[in-house]
């Protein structure tokens, strides 16, 4: 008898390509561990990279709209594996969190460890014997926004991290464990989205938790020591209530530990506790207020490691739960709690990002302002606003990686990543500029994906309980948004006196990275209706059993969208080939003389340069102003929703 | 009369006036004398005007800025030197650090002169820069 | 048949007739306000005599990609009239507008010139003040008649208004930003009491500036039609109104000469989320009697 088997009569495709992502990233993590070279890591890197994107996309397209599920017999030990797994990591984080001093840190994970050991010696636990893996559409977008955007990200790390190492002289180089880090990731990740049983997804919730932490302090300056000890202590607040719900819901019966069961439970009043314990769970991955600081203070890591937490893998961990437990939600009104704190980070961080010039930083207040409105719509639950969490968890993915690997290099090219140096990067980095305007442009302008998510998330909420809450938040924190990027993206096209060289060239890796996920984000963009329906409707039709009417797929609308579509092709073509004959008048100054850098002559005769910066609105929308109010209001809410949690009402 | 007689833009500047030929032109644009009637609008930016106003004798320091402020003035075109000190230095003629006359610097189509000048003038000065202008466009058009 | 022909009928005409509508409304906007002012003011068809001069200006630029921005802000001003006139979704003529004014914004970030770049932010400003209240009304129209299709809203029995009375002043509002008169410091007008420099459209020149100019003309046309919508079945009612409206603008433009940007923001927004807002939360919790 083999150690595993399947309730098949032998291996299927999928389990083979299930067992493959989880391993292959693994094994690659050993080998990049134990080898320094960077011939044998690139290899390494670059061939486990081409067999997990080929093996997800292979994935994707067998087990498409299947619905597949997997039972594994004799699988108790890898139950027990896990359980030393999240043993381990709670050992490793007590153990840093006493070398760094950080009692915080030491209470919560010696409460987690506690909770665990609880969980495994009580006998809560049964011989549970439902499918441990099962393949939804969701499931498997995650797959292939993990498998394609996660792995690029880790091939684009291969080119950064040699000029990242050649700026930061006094960062010890620890590549070995960089790179196997940020290959453990993604296997934890594929473990998230394809588990059924949660048990198993919060072992590997928690070895998200273990890598996040670890390569946020990947520097190990004091400032990034300190912000991964928050990030550490914020998750290990997610992954306490996790555990405690799973210990409620065992309370009830063993067999609600699987998804779908879960699902399928009649008395959902029975489990508002267990949902609000995982809605915080969720908030917390997903760096919602009070939790965002995690995410902000991540910065500090290298770049790959910023759009890995940001775009495919950590934060899209916590969303997904959150999309997953929303039919259970939208019954609720723990959902109508969970969507208000969504949709209250969504514009508060919209209008943080307003405050901020360093463009990773408001690349990480954009990214938690999207994932509050993919928890809004996760709480509100209903089969629209699940569509609508989709399309955004796909859009965002795809443009928010851009942009981040955009921001990382040139960060390395032009020495900053503040914003206000970034004028004309049209003409000094053509390729890195026109992504990022793709990146951009994918973020918020029609007829690109993140508006028409928005738009479907605005039909989902008009029909949804209490949903005009939500149109009017919607309304405002859309206006932010415009603000922010369309400042952004100006500077960009400013004209520039003299075309400036890149100093340094563009690492191959980085370049491929960068076109491939470019690519993918239009493609994702101009085809969108075909996404929803052959691939959010057949998962919504699962679940609900119906398939939202959305006016946004109606044929009337998609013709004007394409209509769209056309006339910016044109004007990308008439721009890229057009006559740019004519007359070049220099920057009116009042006359003054200006050079063909755009300095001014100044009245003693010397040249001065004339700089205009955007307006941040500092006394608004500063951190200054609205962080701590932020903070007060969202745990208002999340006290709210157990409050109603534990009243146990229902829609 | 073509389109753009019909709609001249000024731009006035002065290089060094007393502001008395300033005021005046200011004044023509106040109801009593409307120049708005002639789709005449001040615009304050070389970008959008057609006819340059200058006034005073320019100096050393405001040469380089009317020939800018004149650069930066797309084609069709016209200069009008208004007020005595704009068409010929006036009596600041032969001081050391006057040039003297704006078309010492840059072309000038019209001379209207005064000290200071009358709105009357002025506005028979702007027809016929809007004379020249037409020519110009005219010139402009046959090039093409 | 007709189901596919009336859509086009209506978008043509649209992009036909709203220039030369929208063009004569601009001449009147000025004669009206030369009158305020006791003056004669230019002919009623100077707006027209603007752009065929402009539009044999050189070609001139501070950035060649100007060019294209100010044609995109054009195309896509006119796509989004084109789009109501079709009867179709009132909510990508929202998106599409601010679509179209990310563009004029690039128009003139691209110059990198100070005049510009200032008149950049504050339009930028000035679409952000607006998004919420086209957002809402959109909202607004599907909260009471059930859908985002303006041929749909039109056929509503009821006319609209009599639910969304806060929305409609809040889109009044917003057009005054629209207008581009006021306030003085964003604002692309001609009249005496604007920013000199003209702010955005500080650098560009000739056709571009001409493109602008249009674009704005379909603008105006398509706030009004906006207008018209909460008058579904009363035309005569809607027309009054409108011109109403019209005349109050200028009014106001005329009255409060000085009005700031920052003002102006507070303004609309406060006017923004105590009558928009108020109008949806009541028709979304008192719906049910309603409707």
């Amino acid at each position: 008898m083999s150690i595993l088997s399947t309730s098949d009569t032998m291996y299927t495709p999928e389990f083979i390509s299930i067992m493959v992502l989880m391993l292959v990233p693994v094994f690659a993590a050993v080998l990049l561990a134990l080898f320094k070279p960077d011939i044998i890591r690139n290899i390494v890197a670059g061939a486990a990279s081409a067999v997990i994107i080929i093996t997800s996309v292979f994935l994707a397209f067998t087990a498409w709209n299947t619905n597949k599920n997997i039972t594994l017999l004799n699988a108790d030990w890898i139950g027990t594996l896990l359980f030393v797994i999240e043993a381990a990591i709670a050992l490793i984080i007590l153990f840093l969190a006493f070398k760094y001093k950080k009692p915080l840190a030491i209470i919560l994970a010696l409460v987690q460890a506690g909770l665990l050991l609880f969980l495994e010696f009580s006998g809560l636990v049964g011989n549970y014997t439902g499918a441990t893996i099962v393949l939804t559409n969701l499931s498997l977008i995650m797959v292939l926004i993990i498998g394609v955007i996660g792995t690029l990200v880790c091939v684009y790390a291969l080119g950064y991290m040699k000029d990242y190492h050649e700026h930061q002289k006094d960062v010890p180089v620890r590549k070995r464990y960089f790179f196997a880090l940020m290959f453990l990731f993604l296997a934890a990740m594929f473990g998230i989205v394809v588990s059924n049983n949660l048990m198993w997804l919060l072992a590997f919730w928690e070895v998200t938790t273990l890598c996040s932490f670890l390569l946020i302090g990947y520097s190990k300056t004091e400032e990034a020591v300190n912000n991964s000890f928050r990030a550490v202590w914020m998750n290990m607040i997610g992954g306490i209530c996790f555990t405690a719900a799973l210990i409620y819901i065992l309370t009830i019966s063993s067999d609600l530990i699987s998804i779908t069961n879960l699902l399928g439970y009649g008395n959902v009043a029975a489990l508002t506790i267990p949902l609000a314990l995982i809605a915080v769970a969720g908030l917390t991955k997903a760096a919602q207020m009070p939790f965002s600081t995690w995410l902000t203070g991540a910065m500090v890591a290298p770049t790959p490691v910023s759009a890995l937490l940001h775009s495919s893998t950590m934060v899209k961990a916590g969303v997904y739960l959150l999309v997953v437990f929303a039919p259970l939600f939208s019954q609720t009104w723990v959902g109508i709690a969970l969507a208000l704190v969504g949709m209250f980070t969504f514009v508060a961080t919209s209008v943080l990002a307003i405050s901020q010039s360093n463009a990773k930083k408001v690349l990480a207040y954009s990214t938690i302002a999207n994932l509050g409105l993919i928890t809004a719509c996760a709480g509100i639950g209903t089969p629209g606003a699940v569509m609508a969490a989709i399309l955004l968890i796909i859009f965002h993915a795809a443009a928010k990686g851009l942009l981040f690997l955009c921001v990382g290099a040139v960060e390395h090219k032009i020495g900053s990543r503040d914003i206000e140096d970034m004028d004309g990067l049209l003409v000094r980095l053509p390729l890195l500029a026109t992504m990022m305007v793709i990146g951009i442009a994918g973020m918020y302008l029609a007829p690109f994906g993140m508006l028409i998510s928005k738009w479907a998330a605005l039909e989902a909420f008009i029909t949804a309980p209490a949903g005009f809450i939500f149109v009017i938040l919607l309304a405002f924190g859309s206006a932010f948004t415009i603000f922010f990027w369309t400042k952004w993206l100006g500077k960009l096209f400013m004209r520039m006196g003299k075309p400036q060289a890149p100093a340094v060239k563009l690492h191959i890796s980085e370049k491929l990275s960068v076109i491939i996920i470019g690519a993918l984000a239009v493609l994702a963009c101009v085809s969108f209706p075909t996404i929803i329906k052959y691939g959010i409707n057949p998962y919504l039709k699962e679940i609900f059993g119906i398939i939202p009417g959305a006016e946004l797929l109606s044929s009337d609308t998609l013709i004007m969208c394409g209509i769209m579509f056309a006339i910016l092709a044109v004007l990308v073509i008439a721009a890229a080939f057009g006559s740019k004959s004519g007359k070049e008048i220099k920057p009116y100054l009042n006359g003054r003389a200006v050079d063909s850098d755009g300095k001014f002559l100044g009245s003693l005769g010397v040249y001065k340069e004339a700089k205009t910066s955007n307006y941040y609105l500092e006394d608004y929308c500063g951190e200054k102003s609205i962080l701590k109010p932020s903070w007060l209001i969202s745990i208002i809410l999340i006290a709210a929703m157990f409050v109603l949690a534990f009243m146990g009402v229902m829609l | 009369m073509s389109s753009s007689g019909k709609s001249p833009w000024l731009l006035h500047y002065n290089a060094s006036s007393c502001n008395g030929c300033d005021i005046e032109i200011l004044a023509a644009l106040t109801p009593l004398y409307d120049v708005e009637r002639f789709g005449i609008i001040n615009t304050g930016n070389p970008a959008h005007a057609d006819i340059f106003v200058v006034t005073g004798s320019v100096n050393e320091q405001n040469k380089v800025v009317l020939k800018n402020l004149y650069d930066q003035i797309p084609e069709p075109k016209v200069v009008m030197a208004v007020g005595i000190c704009a068409s010929s230095g006036g009596v600041f003629r032969d001081c050391y650090n006057v040039s003297g006359g704006v078309d010492t610097i840059i072309p000038v189509d019209v001379y209207v002169p005064g000290c200071s000048v009358r709105p009357e003038a002025l506005i028979e000065g702007v027809v016929k820069a809007i004379g020249v202008l037409e020519e110009k466009r005219a010139k402009q058009e046959e090039k093409k | 048949m007709m189901e596919i022909i009336m859509p086009i009928i209506g978008a043509v005409v649209f992009l036909i007739l709203a220039p030369f509508l929208g063009g004569l409304l601009a001449g009147v906007d000025r004669i009206l306000t030369a009158r305020m002012q006791s003056r004669v003011g230019p002919p009623i068809l100077q707006p027209f005599y603007d752009i065929g001069k402009l539009w044999h200006k050189e070609k001139a630029f501070s950035n060649p990609v100007e060019i294209i921005f100010t044609t995109a802000f054009l195309v896509l001003t006119a796509f989004s009239g084109a789009i109501l006139f079709a009867g179709n979704n009132i909510l990508l003529v929202v998106f599409c507008l601010a679509l179209a004014d990310t563009f004029l914004i690039l128009a003139a970030y691209a110059a990198n010139a100070p005049y510009s770049h200032v008149g950049a932010v504050r339009e930028l400003i000035s679409t952000m003040a607006a998004e919420p209240v086209l957002m809402l009304l959109a909202a607004g129209f599907f909260m009471v008649t059930g859908s985002f299709m303006v041929k749909d809203i039109l056929t509503t029995s009821v006319p609209a208004i009599i639910y969304l009375p806060g929305i409609f002043l809040a889109l009044f509002a917003v057009l005054t930003l629209k207008l581009r008169k006021s306030p003085f410091d964003i604002s692309t007008s001609h009249h005496a009491h604007q920013e000199l420099v003209k702010g955005v459209t500080a650098s560009l020149s000739g056709k571009s500036l001409a493109k602008v100019e249009i674009a704005h003309w379909y603008e105006t046309i398509l706030f009004l039609a906006m207008m018209f919508l909460f008058f579904s079945g009363q035309p005569v009612i809607a027309a009054v109104v409108i011109i109403i409206a019209y005349l109050l603008e200028i009014v106001i433009d005329n009255v409060f000469p000085r009005i700031t940007w920052k003002m102006t923001v507070k303004t609309i927004w406060t006017i923004t989320i105590i009558l928009g807002v108020i109008n949806i939360c009541i028709i979304a919790i008192f719906g049910g009697m309603f409707l």
